[in-house]
């Protein structure tokens, strides 16, 4: 059912066990596995009040009745569907180097995951690739049986564009009304910065997870000497020298923009992860997205 | 093992030229590369290169190693030793190849297949180790192979010599050998051959023998040994050592010949000597030669015409070489003189002087009268010259008469003009000289006293024929009565025709100087003779008996060249002098360490690619484990520890 190229199956049979969290204050259809505050038909008891005319007669619980004479109702939660719309950056700099695989790749397959959750509990999945702009998404729902379209639609994208995170959030809040829950793929390496875009979720109600790929070199250039390097996106060129310091420099300008990024996500509500692509995406997956409270 | 056996220069060479390779290969690496990045905005902070900067080495301690590897291997192919290594015993064959290696004593082996032997029998009796020179006994010959361990080599070397015709100089080829051999370790000294010397070599080979001491002890001097062919007993040999030829005085065809012969043997022998000329017999005479004697043989012959004469003996003998000699008999032909002169006193004077030489046909010719044959010379006296020369002339001039004329005394002859050279008289005297203008080119002969001194007589070519000017009137001269006079006419007919040769020599091999120039010199076995140019002549170094071919830019001359007087003595052999090769002593071979020196080479290999390759993937573990957030400073965990997931290593959350 699986592709090979992104998810196996000892990995498949794993995620069985593991649920997608999201915030209990979003409303969404009943029928699904999420619990909500929404008070409904549903397994979970949350509480008893006074029968009124027009309750459902069914709801009434008769041992209470039998020994206080009076109606008492019980009350159960709701369990909703919650939308889930995966933003997958396929702009060029996802696809530009990477020591063990590219950025992209693993993004498609922290991608097919949340997607492979999102269906496991009955949810509905939106797979939204975007780079300067929105294109055009997989909407899929019906459980685990409408997982291969999702994997058809992976193989079929690539990379190509400049980022523009405004642009396509801005878009997103366009075209997806209902408040669900937001997954940001992407190295968020947007020139004119993402805190507008997180902003712009946060505003639509949205409850959204930004998770940030990048490859190791990303973070510490293991090149030395002189080097010329080139702007994937703008193309755009510079001369460096590659020295201890200068890669130290670096990394350290990196980790204070994943801070920032971080902050950004926590200022807002929403939650951050910064994957490694050097890391097996199932330890990420299971690990760190567990312990992050991304995944139960 | 013997490798490259490069010197120390040489491995310096090489070893520089690889280094610099090597490092060059290094800083290659620090050429700008070019990558594509996800984005430059974390490079922003960092300063750009403006210039390309100096050029660092990235791995220096893996360029030190892979120069270390690169030394230790240039090394080891330079084959060195440690410690003495003194090379094996120098050892120089003297091989007698002269003329008397060509003697074959029937039911024997050829005396030269003999000397290959005994060659080839020494050789196989020195160590393998030894180097070896191989020369001759000719005089001024290269050696035959320089010093060589090539067995192989040496052995062809040996099979390929051949008998010349050339008289050996034993001695001086030994004193060569010696010389060759002059070193801190004493050597080998052989010869091999017949041994033959004449009584100067035994002279000098004794004072050889006495600096040698052949014992070849703590003086350091080499072992002498003598390989003798042939035996000890004389050999049968007669032998043509000259030929000589004489023109008669009076008869200019007439020829007086000599011939000399040799017995080199201890017994009589009769010979029968037979001459011929051009194939043509000229007769046979029979000689009894005592032992050891050296016979004159003369014979006179008319021949007016040039030839080859050949002399040959009679029986065969051992040695065919000396049986036969030639020579070659030089042309003639009389000067035709032309005397133009009216019937006088010196015109009779003139014409006895003239005619008074054998080689000259003189014919008196009135002036306004045709010679009867073409002249070679024409004289004028008392005749008016012609405007132009049609032979070549000598011309009386008669100055001016004047009644109270002193006589002037001839003060200088030129003695070196061909014309006046034997002239070196002061009493001749002239009265009323000829003004003579002096062309240039002209020689002044002779000069009459004055200040300056007057020109009398002058030399001049011209339109292709050649002119004296003789500027007085021999009636007013006591020039005709003076012994200049015939000498005057005689050298300039010489000079206008050609010299007389009137003796001829037989040339023996050697070191020969033949007229020139030459373009070319072939000898009778075809093959080209290197030759020297000496001024006109040319020397070259004969080895072969024949008719060497001079060829010249007018043509081609032969030139018969026949053995010489031979050495007869034999050789006597010492008892030290016929041992054995002496057993060399124990040498200190020295170390080979070329296997050491290879083996670093592959230990300093593998350090270069440890240093470089490994080093680099410790490197890129480090930054991996950094990168997971590795709690411990130390990336390499050892067995059995488990490395946790920290805080540091997970992405960071926030919920």
């Amino acid at each position: 059912m699986s592709s090979p190229h992104l998810l196996d199956r000892e990995f498949l049979k794993t995620l069985e066990q593991v649920t997608l969290l999201c915030r209990n204050d979003l409303a969404g259809a009943v029928g699904a596995e999420h619990r909500s505050r929404t008070r409904g038909p549903g397994v979970e008891f949350a509480d008893y009040r006074h029968y009124t005319f027009g309750d459902d007669p069914r709801s009434l619980d008769w041992n209470a009745y039998l020994r206080l004479g009076k109606l008492f109702l019980k009350i159960y939660e709701t369990e909703q569907h919650i939308p889930v719309r995966i933003l997958l950056d396929s702009s060029v700099s996802m696809d530009c180097e990477g020591a063990d695989e590219s950025k992209f790749l693993y993004g498609q397959r922290l991608a097919a995951t949340f997607a492979y959750l999102a269906l496991l509990h009955l949810d509905t999945v939106a797979v939204v690739p975007f780079a300067e702009r929105l294109h055009k998404p997989l909407v899929v729902s019906g459980g685990r049986d409408r997982f291969w379209p999702v994997l058809q639609f992976f193989n079929g994208l690539s990379c190509a564009g400049g980022t523009d995170l405004f642009f396509s959030a801005k878009e997103f809040i366009g075209t997806f009304h209902a408040r669900g829950l937001a997954i940001v793929i992407s190295d968020f390496f947007d020139e004119h910065g993402c805190q507008r875009a997180v902003e712009m979720l946060r505003s639509a109600g949205h409850d959204f997870v930004l998770v940030q790929v990048h490859s190791a070199e990303e973070q510490r250039p293991s090149a030395a000497g002189e080097l010329i390097l080139e702007d994937a996106e703008s193309g755009a060129r510079r001369a460096v020298e590659c020295s201890p310091a200068n890669t130290q420099l670096y990394e350290q300008r990196f980790l204070d923009f994943s801070e920032e990024l971080q902050r950004l996500a926590l200022r807002n509500g929403g939650r951050y992860a910064r994957a490694v692509t050097n890391i097996p995406y199932q330890d990420f997956v299971l690990q760190s997205l567990r312990s992050g409270r991304v995944l139960a | 093992m013997n490798w490259l056996a490069m010197s120390p220069l040489q491995a310096a060479a090489l070893w520089c030229a690889a280094a610099a390779l090597a490092v060059w290969l290094y800083l290659r690496t620090r050429q700008p590369r070019h990558r594509r990045v996800s984005t430059l905005r974390f490079w922003a902070s960092v300063q750009p290169v403006a210039q390309p900067r100096r050029r660092r080495l990235r791995e220096p301690w893996a360029l030190l190693a892979q120069l270390l590897f690169l030394l230790f291997l240039i090394v080891a192919l330079a084959n060195p030793r440690w410690g003495d290594t003194a090379g094996g015993r120098n050892v120089v064959m003297v091989l007698d190849t002269s003329v008397w290696s060509q003697v074959r004593v029937p039911g024997e082996l050829p005396w030269m297949d003999r000397i290959h032997q005994e060659a080839l029998r020494v050789l196989d009796s020195l160590p393998t180790g030894d180097p070896v020179l191989l020369i001759s006994t000719e005089p001024d010959a290269p050696p035959i192979l320089p010093f060589t361990i090539d067995r192989a080599a040496l052995r062809k070397a040996v099979a390929a010599t051949q008998s010349s015709s050339a008289v050996a100089d034993v001695p001086r080829a030994l004193d060569m050998g010696k010389a060759a051999l002059s070193g801190a370790r004493p050597g080998l000294l052989v010869y091999v051959g017949p041994g033959m010397l004449d009584e100067q070599q035994a002279q000098r080979l004794d004072e050889f023998r006495q600096a040698t001491e052949t014992s070849g002890d703590k003086s350091g001097q080499p072992q002498f040994l003598v390989r003798l062919v042939g035996g000890p007993a004389p050999v049968q040999n007669r032998g043509i050592t000259r030929l000589s030829l004489r023109r008669d005085p009076a008869q200019p065809a007439l020829w007086h010949l000599l011939a000399q012969l040799k017995n080199y043997s201890q017994n009589k022998a009769e010979v029968t000597l037979k001459l011929s000329i051009n194939d043509q017999a000229l007769g046979e005479q029979d000689i009894a030669l005592t032992p050891n004697e050296l016979a004159n043989v003369e014979q006179e012959f008319v021949w007016s015409q040039g030839g080859v004469v050949e002399a040959e003996i009679t029986p065969p003998d051992a040695l065919d070489a000396d049986n036969r000699a030639s020579l070659n008999i030089p042309s003639f032909r009389p000067a035709r003189v032309a005397l133009i002169a009216t019937d006088s006193p010196f015109s009779n004077d003139l014409l006895t002087a003239v005619v008074s030489n054998p080689y000259v046909q003189a014919e008196l010719v009135r002036p306004g009268d045709s010679p009867l044959n073409t002249p070679d010379v024409a004289i004028y006296e008392s005749a008016k010259p012609p405007q132009a020369l049609a032979y070549d002339s000598i011309w009386f001039l008669k100055g001016k008469r004047a009644a109270n004329a002193r006589p002037m005394r001839v003060t200088s002859w030129n003695p070196q003009h061909p014309v006046t050279r034997w002239i070196r008289s002061r009493d001749v005297s002239v009265r009323n000289p000829a003004t003579l203008d002096a062309l240039p080119g002209d020689t002044v002969l002779a000069s009459v006293e004055g200040n300056p001194q007057l020109p009398l007589i002058l030399a001049r070519q011209q339109g292709g024929h050649r002119l004296v000017l003789v500027g007085f009137d021999p009636d007013d001269s006591n020039f005709a009565l003076q012994s200049a006079f015939p000498l005057l006419m005689a050298g300039s007919v010489e000079w206008m025709t050609h010299s007389v040769e009137e003796i001829a020599d037989s040339l023996s091999t050697g070191e020969l100087s033949l007229p020139g120039p030459a373009n070319r010199i072939i000898a009778p076995s075809g093959k080209d003779v290197p030759f020297a140019s000496d001024g006109q002549d040319v020397r070259l170094l004969a080895t072969e008996t024949g008719m060497y071919r001079v060829v010249t830019a007018n043509g081609e001359t032969r030139i018969p060249v026949n053995v010489p007087l031979l050495p007869g003595q034999r050789l006597q052999q010492t008892a030290p002098e016929s041992a054995a090769v002496e057993s060399e002593p124990p040498l200190p071979a020295g170390w080979n360490v070329w296997r050491w020196l290879a083996a670093l080479a592959v230990v300093a290999l593998w350090l270069e690619w440890w240093l470089y390759y490994s080093g680099r993937k410790k490197k890129e573990l480090a930054e991996r484990w950094d990168e997971r957030g590795g709690a411990s400073d130390n990336p390499f965990p050892a067995p059995g520890e488990t490395r946790e997931h920290s805080e540091d290593r997970s992405p960071h959350f926030v919920t």
